[in-house]
C-alpha cells in the first residue's frame, strides 16, 4: 500500500469518526440530515445505463467497441448488469472478417478483450430499432418483454444514456435503415419526465454533428454532452492493422481515458471530465448542455452517473434511530444556466497536421447542406411543375 | 366529359384520403381528470373513530359529553393548519363505560375494523399510556378530572396519528401544487406495488470457510411468514433464495491489528456489492424486488466487521440498508466453536432474520410508532418477530391509499397532457376505457375512504393505479411521434403536383374556351355556335 493511500484512509477514518460522533449526540438531526442531504444532492438511490450502438456492418467495428468500452466502465464502477441496457446493432465479435474471433478490442495494443466472458447484450442485431429504443425509454414495451429488456427506473434513478453511430443534423441513423430525430429523443425524455421515470439523466453522444441531437431536449434535470457541433464530423481515434478497421472513436477514447482513472470512491466531478475536452485532440468541438440541469457541474460526481454509489444506512436494532453515512457532498444553489462550447484554439491546426493516424469521417447527410431547406422545396415544386407541364403538353399534342 | 369524370374521381377520392390518413384519437375525459386534480368530485377523507371507555369503578365520573367536546375541540385545533384538501374527521364515542380497571380485563375484545380504536381510561398514580398491538389503548390518568383526560387523550392521539396525517397532507398537497417535492420517508421505502419479490441470498467468500448450505426455508417459515401474512392486506409477496460461492469483494477490507479483525468503514459500504460478479437480479418476475443478502467472509478476511476506524465501536448488527434496494448482513462464523460449520442453522439465522425484518419494515414504509415523544410515557407493545401491529398496518393502509390515489391521478394527468401535446399520437378506444375505469376506481376508493373502509379503499386505489399505468404504458401509444410537415410535402408532392398541374390547366382552358364560345355565340349567333360546341365536346 502506498503511503499516499494510507494517508487518504486515515483522513477518511477521521472524517467518519467525527461524523459518527455527531450522529451519536444528535440522532434525530442526523436522520433529517441524511434525507436533506439526499434532497439537495443528487437524490438518487439507483443507477441505470442505456448504451446504444446504432450501426451495423464490419467497418463500424469502432462503434461497437465504443459501446462495449462504456459497458465495461459502468460495470466496473458498480452498475449491475440488471441495470444496464445494452443495444448493439451488430455482432462484430462473431463476424467472419474478425481474425480474432469472439473478441472485440478498443485498442491497437489489444490489451483488453471487451467482449470477455461476461457480457450481457440486451438488444442485438435487428432488435436495435428506433421504435424499440423509444419503447425502452418510455416504458411502453409489450407485455411479454422480459425484465432484462425493460428500463425499470423510478423517480430516484440516475440514468446514463450513451449513443454512438452515424448521425447528421438532428438525427442519428439506426441500422442504415431508419433514423431517430432530436425531436423524438426530446419527446421520449419528456415522457419519462411526465411519468417520473428518472431523477437525473446524463446524455452522451458520439457521432457527427452530435451536439445537434440534444438541442431539442426540453425536460428538466438532463445534462447532455456530444462530440461535435453542427456541420462538424467526429473522427475515429486509431485503427488496428490486423483487424483492418478503426477500433475506437476519438471522443469516446478521451472520455474513457478520464473514466479509467476513477474508481467507485472517486470524487471526480463532471466538470473535471468536461474540462479535459480538448478540441485539438478530438478534432471536433465537443459540447455540453447544462441549462436544464439544476446542480452545478463541479458538484456532480462522475459516479453519480457512471457508478452505482448510494447512500447506505447502518441498521440498528432496539428502536434507536440509525446512524448513516453520506456519500454525496451537498451542493449549493445551482449557478447560471449556460451552454459551454469549448472553442478550437489556433494550435489545433498544427496538431491536426502532425496527426498520423487514419481518420474515418462518419458524416452522413442527404443532399447539399449549404443549400437551405426552402430552396430545396422551391426546386422540387419547379421540377414538378415542369414535369407536369411536359405531361400536359404531351397529352394535348396527342 | 373526360375532364369531368377525372375530376369526379379525384373529388370522390378526397374524403377517403382524408379518412384513411387521419390519426385516430379517442376522446379522453380531460375535464374529469382536471376536476379530480382539484379534488372537486370527492375529497380524500381519512376518518377515525375512537371509542372512549371511562372506567365505572370510580364513583365520580366526569361528564362524558364534556370530555368528548373538549377532545374534539382540541383535535380540531391540531388540524387547523391544513395545507391540502385531505380531511381527517375524528369521531369520539363515549357511550360505553367499562367496569374493569386493569388492562387484562378487556384485551379479548379488540376492534376488528381498521380505523376504529378503543381507549380505556382509568385513574392512577401517574399518567401513563399503553398501546396494545391490536386496536386498544389503556390510559391511566393521574388526576381524574376532565382537563387531564382531555389533555392525555389529545396528546396520545397526536402521537399516534400526527405524523401520519402530516405525511398524507404533504402527499396530497404535493399533488395539488404539482410539485415534484419528495416526501421524506418515501426515499427509503419502495414505491407501492401490488406485489413484491423478496430474494434472500447467501454469498460465501470462498469455499474454505466451509459453508455449504443454510436453513433459510425454515427460517423464512418461522420468522418471515407471519409478517408477510399480516402485510398481505397491503401487498403480496413471493420469496426466493439463492446461494453463491466464491463471491469475492471488489476491495480488500482493512485490518485492525489490535483487535485482530478486518473492518469496513461506512464509507466503503456503498461499494460492498460486487455488481459485476454477484448475480442478484431476478429474471423470473417483473415485480419490484427487494434483496436481503447474507455475506460470509472468507477465513482470510474474517472476522469482518463494520466500524468507522480501528478504535471505534463496531456496528452491533453488522448490517446496513440500501434505500429501495434491500439489506445486507455480514455473518461471521467461528468454525472452531460452531457445531456444524457446513450448515448455517435456523438458530444462527434468527438474529439475521430479525435484522432483515427491521429492514423490510423500513423498506415497506411502516412507521415505527415507538419513536414518538410525549410529555408522559407511552408504551407501545410490540408483536413478536416484528409483525406489524394493527396501528402500524392501519397507518400503512391509509398512507398507501393516499399515495396510490395521488399517483394514479398524476399518471392520468400526465397522459392527458401528453396526448394534448402530441397531435400525431394515436389514442385507441381501449386507452379511453382504461382511463375512464381508472377514474371510476379512484372515485370508488375515495368513497370507501370516507366510509372508513380502508381495506376496500386500498384495493380500489390499487386497481386505479394499475389501470392508469396500463393506459399510460400502452404499447400502441408509440408511433413515430415526430412526423414533420416537410416529410408530408415530400411524400405527397411527387404524386399530387404532376397530377394537379394538367388537371388545373385543363379546367382553366375549358373555362376560357367556354367564355370564348359564349362570346362567339353572342356575336355570331346560332350556326357558328353549334360547330364550336361540337368541337369542344370532341376534345
Amino acid at each position: 500500500m502506498r503511503p499516499g493511500t494510507i494517508l487518504k484512509y486515515i483522513a477518511a477514518s477521521v472524517c467518519i469518526a467525527s461524523t459518527l460522533a455527531i450522529s451519536v449526540t444528535n440522532n434525530q438531526e442526523d436522520v433529517e440530515g441524511f434525507f436533506n442531504k439526499n434532497k439537495s444532492g443528487s437524490g438518487h438511490t439507483n443507477n441505470w445505463a442505456v448504451l446504444v450502438c446504432t450501426s451495423r456492418f464490419w467497418f463500424n467495428y469502432r462503434h461497437i467497441a465504443n459501446t462495449l468500452s462504456m459497458y465495461r466502465t459502468v460495470k466496473r464502477l458498480g452498475i449491475p448488469d440488471s441495470n444496464i441496457i445494452m443495444m448493439l446493432a451488430d455482432d462484430v465479435a462473431c463476424n467472419s472478417r474478425n481474425i480474432f474471433p469472439a473478441t472485440v478490442y478498443n485498442n491497437r495494443g489489444r490489451y483488453l478483450d471487451l467482449y470477455g466472458e461476461n457480457v450481457e447484450v440486451d438488444y442485438r442485431g435487428y432488435e436495435v430499432t428506433v421504435e424499440n429504443f423509444i419503447r425502452l425509454l418510455t416504458g411502453r414495451v409489450t407485455k411479454e418483454t422480459p425484465r432484462s429488456k425493460r428500463l425499470l427506473t423510478d423517480d430516484q434513478s440516475n440514468i446514463f444514456v450513451y449513443m454512438t453511430g452515424h448521425g447528421g443534423e438532428e438525427f442519428l441513423k439506426f441500422q442504415d435503415a431508419e433514423e431517430i430525430s432530436a425531436y423524438d429523443l426530446g419527446d421520449a425524455f419528456q415522457q419519462m419526465y411526465e411519468k417520473k421515470r428518472y431523477n437525473e439523466i446524463l446524455f452522451m453522444i458520439d457521432t457527427c454533428q452530435a451536439n445537434t441531437m440534444y438541442t431539442k431536449i426540453h425536460s428538466p434535470n438532463i445534462l447532455a454532452t456530444g462530440s461535435s457541433k453542427l456541420k462538424e464530423s467526429s473522427y475515429s481515434h486509431h485503427d488496428d492493422p490486423d483487424i483492418g478497421v478503426a477500433v475506437i472513436d476519438r471522443f469516446t477514447y478521451y472520455v474513457l481515458e478520464v473514466l479509467e482513472k476513477i474508481d467507485m470512491q472517486s470524487k471526480a466531478t463532471m466538470k473535471d471530465l468536461f474540462d479535459t475536452y480538448d478540441p485539438a485532440l478530438l478534432h471536433s468541438t465537443p459540447g455540453v448542455r447544462d441549462d436544464l440541469f439544476k446542480r452545478p457541474l463541479d458538484q456532480v460526481l462522475l459516479t453519480d452517473f457512471f457508478g452505482n454509489v448510494q447512500n447506505v444506512e447502518l441498521t440498528e436494532l432496539n428502536d434507536q434511530a440509525s446512524s448513516q453515512t453520506e456519500i454525496e457532498p451537498a451542493p449549493e444553489e445551482a449557478g447560471e444556466p449556460q451552454v459551454m462550447e469549448p472553442q478550437i484554439s489556433k494550435e489545433n491546426h498544427s496538431s491536426r497536421a502532425t496527426q498520423t493516424s487514419r481518420h474515418h469521417d462518419h458524416t452522413f447527410e442527404i443532399g447539399d447542406p449549404s443549400r437551405s431547406q426552402t430552396m430545396r422545396y422551391v426546386a422540387f415544386v419547379a421540377l414538378s411543375a415542369i414535369l407536369g407541364g411536359a405531361l400536359f403538353a404531351g397529352s394535348s399534342v396527342l | 366529359m373526360i375532364l369531368l369524370s377525372v375530376w369526379f374521381v379525384v373529388l370522390l377520392g378526397l374524403p377517403f384520403w382524408w379518412k384513411t390518413t387521419r390519426v385516430y384519437r379517442a376522446e379522453l375525459p380531460n375535464e374529469d381528470i382536471e376536476q379530480w386534480n382539484e379534488w372537486m368530485t370527492c375529497q380524500p377523507t381519512f376518518p377515525i373513530t375512537i371509542n372512549l371507555h371511562l372506567t365505572s369503578s370510580v364513583d365520580s365520573i366526569p361528564a362524558s359529553t364534556g370530555i368528548k367536546d373538549g377532545i374534539e375541540k382540541r383535535v380540531q385545533e391540531l388540524n387547523a393548519n391544513h395545507i391540502s384538501k385531505a380531511k381527517f374527521p375524528v369521531k369520539f364515542v363515549t357511550d360505553q363505560a367499562w367496569s374493569g380497571s386493569k388492562e387484562g380485563d378487556i384485551s379479548d375484545r379488540p376492534s376488528a375494523i381498521p380505523g376504529t380504536y378503543d381507549f380505556y381510561i382509568s385513574p392512577g398514580s401517574d399518567t401513563i399510556a399503553t398501546i396494545k398491538t391490536h386496536r386498544q389503548g389503556f390510559i391511566q390518568v393521574e388526576s381524574w378530572d376532565e382537563d387531564h383526560i382531555v389533555g392525555a387523550v389529545t396528546e396520545i392521539f397526536n402521537a399516534i396519528f400526527g405524523t401520519e396525517q402530516r405525511v398524507i397532507q404533504q402527499l396530497v398537497h404535493a399533488a395539488d401544487t404539482r410539485g415534484a417535492e419528495k416526501v421524506k420517508d418515501q426515499l427509503k421505502a419502495v414505491k407501492y406495488a401490488p406485489g413484491y419479490q423478496l430474494t434472500f441470498s447467501l454469498f460465501s467468500g470462498d469455499a474454505s470457510n466451509g459453508v455449504r448450505e443454510w436453513k433459510i426455508q425454515e427460517a423464512i417459515n418461522a420468522y418471515l411468514t407471519p409478517v408477510l401474512k399480516s402485510m398481505s392486506v397491503v401487498s403480496t409477496f413471493t420469496v426466493e433464495s439463492q446461494v453463491q460461492h466464491y463471491a469475492s469483494l471488489t476491495f480488500t477490507p482493512q485490518l485492525d491489528t489490535d483487535q485482530k479483525e478486518y473492518y469496513l468503514t461506512p464509507n466503503s459500504l456503498p461499494n460492498f456489492i460486487n455488481a459485476a460478479e454477484w448475480s442478484l437480479a431476478s429474471t423470473v418476475t417483473s415485480l419490484p424486488s427487494l434483496n436481503f443478502l447474507t455475506y460470509v467472509p472468507k477465513p482470510s478476511e474474517s472476522p469482518l466487521v463494520i466500524k468507522s476506524g480501528p478504535s471505534s465501536l463496531r456496528s452491533k448488527t453488522n448490517s446496513f440498508l440500501i434505500p429501495r434496494w434491500g439489506g445486507i448482513t455480514i455473518l461471521n462464523r467461528d468454525n472452531d466453536t460452531i457445531a456444524s460449520p457446513q450448515v448455517i442453522t435456523e438458530k444462527e439465522l434468527k438474529p439475521l432474520m430479525k435484522v432483515f425484518l427491521t429492514q423490510l419494515r423500513d423498506l415497506m414504509g411502516l412507521t415505527d410508532l415507538s419513536a414518538v415523544k410525549a410529555s408522559f410515557p407511552i408504551i407501545f407493545h410490540k408483536a413478536s418477530n416484528e409483525v406489524p401491529t394493527a396501528w402500524e398496518l392501519d397507518n400503512l393502509l391509509r398512507r398507501r391509499t393516499a399515495e396510490n390515489l395521488v399517483d394514479s391521478l398524476a399518471t392520468l394527468t400526465s397522459l392527458a397532457r401528453l396526448v394534448a401535446d402530441t397531435p400525431n399520437m394515436v389514442v385507441l378506444d381501449h386507452i379511453q376505457k382504461d382511463v375512464v375505469d381508472a377514474l371510476k376506481d379512484v372515485e370508488r376508493s375515495c368513497q370507501r375512504l370516507s366510509e372508513q373502509q380502508y381495506v376496500e379503499a386500498l384495493t380500489a386505489s390499487r386497481d386505479a393505479l394499475v389501470k392508469a399505468e396500463t393506459a399510460f404504458f400502452d404499447p400502441t401509444m408509440v408511433s413515430m411521434l415526430y412526423f414533420p410537415d416537410e416529410h408530408k410535402y415530400a411524400i405527397y408532392m411527387p404524386l399530387f403536383v404532376p397530377i394537379s398541374v394538367p388537371l388545373l390547366m385543363a379546367v382553366l382552358r375549358e373555362l376560357k374556351k367556354h367564355k370564348e364560345s359564349k362570346k362567339a355565340l353572342a356575336e355570331k349567333e346560332e350556326e357558328e355556335g353549334d360547330k364550336e360546341e361540337d368541337k369542344a365536346k370532341k376534345e
